[in-house]
C-alpha cells in the first residue's frame, strides 16, 4: 500500500489582496520504504509540501493520504493525534529537550501520548538508540553529545511510534559533509530495515544519492522524478 | 501522572531557572502569613472573651450602640429578658479595663475584669468574692496562680486562683470575677461610671430558639440584642481591623498572581521553539498548559515551605507583645490562596501556548 498519496495539493496563502500559491497541484506517491528527496530553492515550497505530508498544516485543495488515512479535512485535535501516532519528524535544527537524557527524548514521544514511560518503552527506546550506535549515550544530555549523535537521537525521536511515514527536514543542514554523509547513510539503512517510507527535504545534492528517487520543487510545482545517479 | 514528568524533570534539573520565582514568591508567602498571623493575632486577642460566651443572645441596652461598657441593663429589664418564651438561663456580664500590679513584675499588666454569672466555655463557675481566674496570657505578665493582683488606682486585689485560654479581651488578659467583685472593682476605680446592686452591662442569654429581636420585642425596644458572632464584631475596631487586613491580604494575591503570570509568560516566550517541536510531534495544548499548571504549582508549594519557614523564624524573634498568632486555618487558607492565585497566574500563557503553531518546527534553524 502506498505510505503518502498527495493528489492535485495546493496551498494558497492569502495576504491583503493578493493570493501567494506555496504549492500548485502537486501529486506525490511514496511507496514502503522508498526515500524520497525533494530538492529546491528557498521559497519553493519544499517545506509547504512537508507540512501538509506530516499534518502540521492543512491544504487548500486536493487530498493527502497517509498509511490509508485522509487528512486533509482532518481537525487539528485529529491532526495533533495524526503526527502523535503516525509520522515521524526529523527537524533542520534537531531540537531536542535540552533537559532530558538521550532516552528521555525517545520517551517523551511516549508520555505526550498519555503513555507511562514504563518498561516496554524504555526497552523501545534503548533498543532503538543502541541500533543508532548511541548504546552508551542514553544516559547524556543534548548538550553533551556531539553534532552527529543528536541528530541520531532525533531520528531514534521520529522511529520511536514506528511510523509508516518519517519526515526529514535539512537533517544535514548543520553538519559537515562527512558527518552528513554518515547520518545519511544512517537514515538510509534505517529506512531500509524497517521498510519507513520518508520523504528528505533538503538543497544539497550531494545528498541525494542516497534517495531512491529525487523530485525537484521549483515556484510550488513538482518537477518529475529524477533517477538518482550513484 | 505521565502529564507531570516533563515539566517537574525541567524543575529538577534546571532549578535555576526557577530560582527568582521561587524566592519572590517565598517572600509573598512570608509578607501574608505574618499579615494573616497578626490579623488573627488582633482577632483572637480582642473578641476571646466574647467568642467563649454560650449564649444565643447578649442583651446590651439600646443607648449602648452595643457596647458592653456604655450598656446598663437594670434589673426590671432583666425580668422582662427572663420571661421572654424559651429563655431557659440568662446572666450578667461586666468588664472594666484596669491596669493591674503583678507581684514580683515590673510596670503595669492590662487587664479586664470580668464579672460573670453563666460561665463561659473552659471558664468555671465564678470564683468567690475577691478572687478571679485568669486568662492564659497574664502569665507572660509574670502571673501565676495564688498572687494577688493589685487592681486599678484603687489597689483593689484580687487572687488568682486559675487559669483559662483563649479568653482576651480587647488585647487585655480578662479575669473573670463574681459580678460582685466586679462591681466593687468598677466602683472603686471607674467612680464616674458606678453601677448598682443590680445592675450589669449586658446580658448573656441561653434558649431553646431564642432570637435578639424577640427580646427586643418584649422589652419595648429597651434592648439592643446580638448573636454572639454580631457582638463579636459589634467590639470597637474589629470589623474595621479585619477588612483592613484582609484587603492587605488580597492585594498581595494579586501580586502573587502577577509574579507567577509574568514568570511563566517570559518562561513561555523562551519555550515557543520547543513548544512547536513538542506540538508537531503529537502535544496537545492542553498537555502544554497542564506542564505550565503543574510547574506553577510545584513552585508554589516550595516556596510555600522556604515561605513558612522564615515566617517562624521571623515570628520567634518578635517580641511578646506584638499580637501575632498563627493558626492552622491561615496556614491552609494562605496555602490555598497562593495556589489558586498561582494557577489563575499561570493560565496568563494559555493563550499563548494554544497560538503556537506546530509548523514554526519545519524550515526553521534556530
Amino acid at each position: 500500500m502506498t505510505v503518502l498519496d498527495m493528489r492535485d495539493v495546493r496551498k494558497v496563502y492569502r495576504s491583503g489582496e493578493e493570493e501567494i500559491v506555496a504549492l500548485d497541484h502537486a501529486t506525490l506517491q511514496v511507496e514502503p520504504g522508498e526515500i524520497v528527496a525533494l530538492l529546491g530553492p528557498s521559497g519553493s515550497g519544499k517545506t509547504t509540501l512537508l507540512s501538509i505530508a506530516g499534518g502540521l498544516l492543512t491544504p487548500t485543495e486536493g487530498s493527502v493520504v497517509v498509511g490509508g488515512t485522509d487528512i486533509s479535512g482532518h481537525s487539528p485535535r485529529e491532526l495533533t493525534e495524526f503526527r502523535r501516532s503516525s509520522v515521524g519528524f526529523v527537524f533542520q535544527s534537531v531540537n531536542l529537550v535540552p533537559f532530558l537524557t538521550a532516552e528521555e527524548n525517545l520517551l517523551v514521544v511516549d508520555e505526550i501520548g498519555g503513555g507511562r514511560g514504563g518498561k516496554a518503552a524504555k526497552e523501545r527506546a534503548r533498543q532503538l538508540l543502541g541500533e543508532l550506535g548511541l548504546a552508551h549515550r542514553t544516559r547524556n544530555l543534548p548538550s553533551q553529545l556531539s553534532g552527529g549523535e543528536r541528530q541520531r537521537v532525533a531520528i531514534g525521536r521520529a522511529l520511536f511510534n514506528n511510523p509508516a511515514l518519517v519526515l526529514f527536514d535539512e537533517p544535514t543542514s548543520a553538519l559537515d559533509t562527512s558527518l552528513g554523509e554518515q547520518v545519511m547513510a544512517l537514515i538510509r539503512s534505517e529506512m531500509k530495515a524497517r521498510s519507513t517510507a520518508s520523504v528528505i527535504v533538503t538543497h544539497d545534492t550531494r545528498m541525494t544519492h542516497f534517495a531512491d528517487r529525487v523530485v525537484r520543487i521549483v515556484d510550488g510545482r513538482l518537477g518529475t522524478p529524477e533517477p538518482v545517479s550513484a | 501522572m505521565s502529564a507531570f514528568r516533563l515539566p517537574l524533570r525541567e524543575l529538577r534539573r534546571r532549578p535555576s531557572r526557577f530560582a527568582v520565582a521561587t524566592i519572590v514568591l517565598s517572600f509573598l508567602t512570608t509578607l501574608l502569613l505574618f499579615l494573616g498571623g497578626l490579623l488573627d493575632g488582633l482577632f483572637l486577642g480582642s473578641t476571646g472573651a466574647i467568642r467563649a460566651q454560650q449564649a444565643d443572645a447578649i442583651v446590651f441596652s439600646s443607648t449602648a450602640r452595643d457596647s458592653f461598657l456604655r450598656s446598663r441593663i437594670e434589673a426590671d429589664v432583666r425580668s422582662q429578658v427572663e420571661g421572654v418564651d424559651g429563655v431557659e438561663a440568662a446572666g450578667g456580664l461586666g468588664f472594666v479595663l484596669l491596669g493591674a500590679v503583678v507581684p514580683g513584675s515590673d510596670g503595669l499588666a492590662d487587664v479586664a475584669v470580668a464579672g460573670y454569672e453563666l460561665p463561659p466555655a473552659g471558664v468555671p463557675a465564678p470564683p468567690a468574692v475577691g478572687s478571679g481566674i485568669a486568662d492564659s496570657r497574664l502569665r507572660d505578665a509574670g502571673a501565676d496562680v495564688g498572687d494577688t493582683l493589685l487592681v486599678g488606682p484603687a489597689q483593689s486585689p484580687i487572687e488568682i486562683t486559675g487559669f483559662v485560654d483563649d479568653t482576651a479581651y480587647l488585647l487585655q488578659s480578662t479575669i473573670w470575677v463574681s459580678l460582685e467583685t466586679w462591681r466593687a472593682v468598677q466602683n472603686a476605680n471607674r467612680p464616674d461610671a458606678a453601677v448598682g446592686v443590680d445592675v450589669v452591662q449586658a446580658l448573656v442569654v441561653q434558649g431553646d430558639g431564642v432570637s435578639p429581636d424577640a427580646i427586643d420585642a418584649a422589652t419595648g425596644g429597651a434592648t439592643s440584642s446580638l448573636s454572639v458572632d454580631d457582638a463579636v464584631y459589634a467590639l470597637p475596631g474589629v470589623r474595621q481591623q479585619e477588612s483592613t487586613f484582609n484587603q492587605i491580604i488580597y492585594s498581595t494575591l494579586v501580586v502573587v498572581l502577577s509574579v507567577v503570570g509574568l514568570f511563566f509568560s517570559l518562561l513561555t516566550i523562551e519555550r515557543l521553539a520547543l513548544y512547536g517541536v513538542l506540538k508537531a510531534i503529537g502535544a496537545s495544548d492542553r498537555r502544554l498548559f497542564a506542564g505550565i499548571v503543574v510547574q506553577a504549582t510545584a513552585v508554589t508549594v516550595i516556596a510555600y515551605v522556604i515561605g513558612a519557614a522564615l515566617a517562624f523564624g521571623a515570628i520567634a524573634g518578635l517580641p511578646p507583645d506584638v499580637p501575632l498568632q498563627l493558626t492552622s486555618g491561615r496556614f491552609a487558607s494562605t496555602f490555598i490562596g497562593l495556589l489558586v492565585a498561582s494557577v489563575l497566574g499561570s493560565a496568563i500563557s494559555l493563550r499563548r501556548v494554544t497560538r503556537v503553531d506546530p509548523a514554526s518546527a519545519i524550515g526553521t534553524a534556530s
